[in-house]
């Protein structure tokens, strides 16, 4: 019999990509088995959500359409990508960034300076990441002393039914090229999931996160003391189940059995 | 406290040449002590070329120089690779591929990465990655930060093995400087008989010439060309020696033989 111990539930922060549904290079993807009830079981029942996603290869707007098109319901506010919290960062500290990210999610940075870079923001900008690229960002980092922030640090997540580099191994490098540590604005940072709790006005032990990556949701979501779910969907594998560091909360076979879990409360 | 060097292990990028120019003070310097007897051997971590492709570019720089003088990062790791019967996936460029011929490669057990800029994009780095997620072994021939290039600083092979050692949890084998093996091997192939104390190591990168060659219980000297910055030699730990460029360090050597 499941148990999830501590407070009752009030609100969920939810991941995205390997919750609600799986990756495909093509088209939307494909909603993960059950999914698309559970939340909207959880919205029947009065509890919050708040979609705390690292997804940065398209804009909010973009993501948004395409979760409704695969059949969930949320508004397109409760979804809370990286680049708006990189978007606060840039504006509060008058910055103007070189971009090394997915052309697609260019559109949530429009209007920010970028002439004279201070500052290096990469993201998962897969086909964009070539030695060239690279380098320009490591010159930008060592040589005019820019600043470097990272949208989530995720090491991979699995596309096409493949595991796929993410943005933090790219991260990783320039870190250490350039002898400097990035500001990760998205999970695993802490403030991330300080903000999903702001965004949903409940305290720590009042909400759970669930997610498929042990490090970024799980380990994440506890060092700002909330409770960490691991899901057996997305990214997960075997492995993840005897982490040497992470040791969550709870593990489940998917999204809706958390629900299961959740309502019994 | 004065050490006596009976021999000289120079780095050779940015420290004896940038590219095809040879350093100023360079050639005069290696020409000192070679013309006291002093021996010398080439340690470099290159990974771009083969031994014999470095020897002729030194030679079209003005610099005469034998194969047998050289010590290179891409040998000892072809050296263990074959020790371990590896099959490795070769991230190198066409003309380090060289030094790896007849090693199976099919069916690859393994990942050796050198400073390969064709291969360190996506779908090459996540074909490595799945590798390393199914049990491959990584191997890096060095973990250079950066170096310095005709045209300013350049990322190096150290961050894109990094790139593999954070998405795969791995650790790599690093082969060249600053490993220690790599300077005990490159003293062994010099003279059998040689202590660490008697060497000299000269480079400009602080970290992996001078602080590794330390650490393998060498002597270490700076030398303010190539990717040297200013302040470096007070950042990281303390070099024994820091010198302008090869010239001085030969005169200084020569000079402490006649003591």
């Amino acid at each position: 019999m499941l148990e999830l111990k501590g407070g009752k539930v009030k609100g969920v922060l939810c991941d995205i990509t390997g919750v609600l549904k799986e990756s495909a290079t093509t088209a939307d993807g494909v909603a993960i088995q059950g999914s698309i009830e559970a939340i909207e079981r959880l919205r029947k029942a009065g509890i919050q959500v708040k979609y705390v996603t690292n997804e940065c290869q398209c804009t909010r707007k973009s993501l948004h359409q395409k979760l409704l098109r695969l059949g969930f319901s949320m508004s397109e506010e409760s979804i809370m990508p990286p680049a708006f919290a990189a978007r606060e960062v840039i504006n509060k500290e008058n910055l103007r960034p070189h971009f090394l990210v997915h052309d697609n999610v260019l559109p949530d940075f429009e209007g920010i300076d970028t002439d004279d870079p201070n500052c290096v923001v990469v993201g998962d900008a897969v086909e964009k990441f070539t030695y060239d690229n690279m380098n320009h960002a490591f010159r930008l980092l060592k040589e005019k002393k820019c600043k470097l922030i990272s949208l989530g640090k995720g090491k991979y997540y699995r596309e096409d039914g493949q595991l796929t580099l993410d943005v933090g191994p790219f991260t990783a490098a320039l870190e250490f090229a350039s002898d400097q540590n990035a500001m990760v604005c998205g999970k695993p940072d802490p403030l991330f999931f300080q903000a999903g709790l702001m965004s949903l006005g409940l305290t720590a032990e009042e909400v759970v996160m669930v997610g498929d990556d042990i490090v970024s949701d799980v380990g994440g979501a506890q060092k700002a003391n909330i409770r960490g779910v691991l899901v057996r969907t997305g990214k997960f594998t075997a492995q993840d189940e005897n982490h040497p560091v992470v040791k969550p909360d709870l593990i489940v076979d998917n999204l809706k059995q958390l629900v299961d879990v959740i309502l019994q409360q | 406290m004065v050490k006596m060097a009976k021999a000289v292990l120079l780095d050779l990028s940015g420290t004896v040449h940038v590219g095809d120019h040879l350093i100023p003070g360079a050639k005069v310097g290696i020409q000192m002590l070679k013309s006291h007897g002093i021996p010398i051997k080439y340690v470099t971590n290159t990974s771009k070329e083969s031994k014999s492709c470095l020897r002729n570019r030194l030679c079209n720089a003005g610099l005469e120089v034998q194969e047998n003088e050289l010590f290179t990062s891409l040998t000892a790791a072809r050296n263990y690779v074959e020790s371990l019967k590896l099959r490795p996936l070769l991230m190198l460029e066409d003309e380090a591929m060289k030094d790896f011929e007849g090693i199976q490669t099919e069916d690859p057990n393994s990942v050796v990465v050198g400073l390969s800029p064709s291969n360190f994009h996506y779908k090459r780095l996540n074909e490595a990655f799945n590798l390393l997620k199914n049990r491959a072994s990584l191997i890096a021939i060095n973990k250079s930060r950066y170096i310095k290039t005709d045209d300013g600083l350049s990322i190096g092979t150290g961050a894109f093995v990094s790139t593999l050692e954070f998405a795969s949890d791995k650790k790599a084998h690093v082969i060249g400087k600053p490993s220690k093996d790599f300077f005990h091997l490159a003293l062994k192939e010099l003279d059998p008989k040689l202590q660490p104390h008697e060497a000299l190591m000269v480079g400009d990168d602080v970290r992996d010439d001078v602080l590794g060659a330390q650490q393998a219980g060498l002597i270490g000297a700076l030398v303010k060309t190539g990717k040297y910055l200013l302040g470096d030699e007070n950042k990281y730990g303390e070099p024994n020696y820091v010198f302008e460029n090869l010239e001085e360090m030969a005169q200084f050597v020569l000079g402490q033989e006649k003591k």
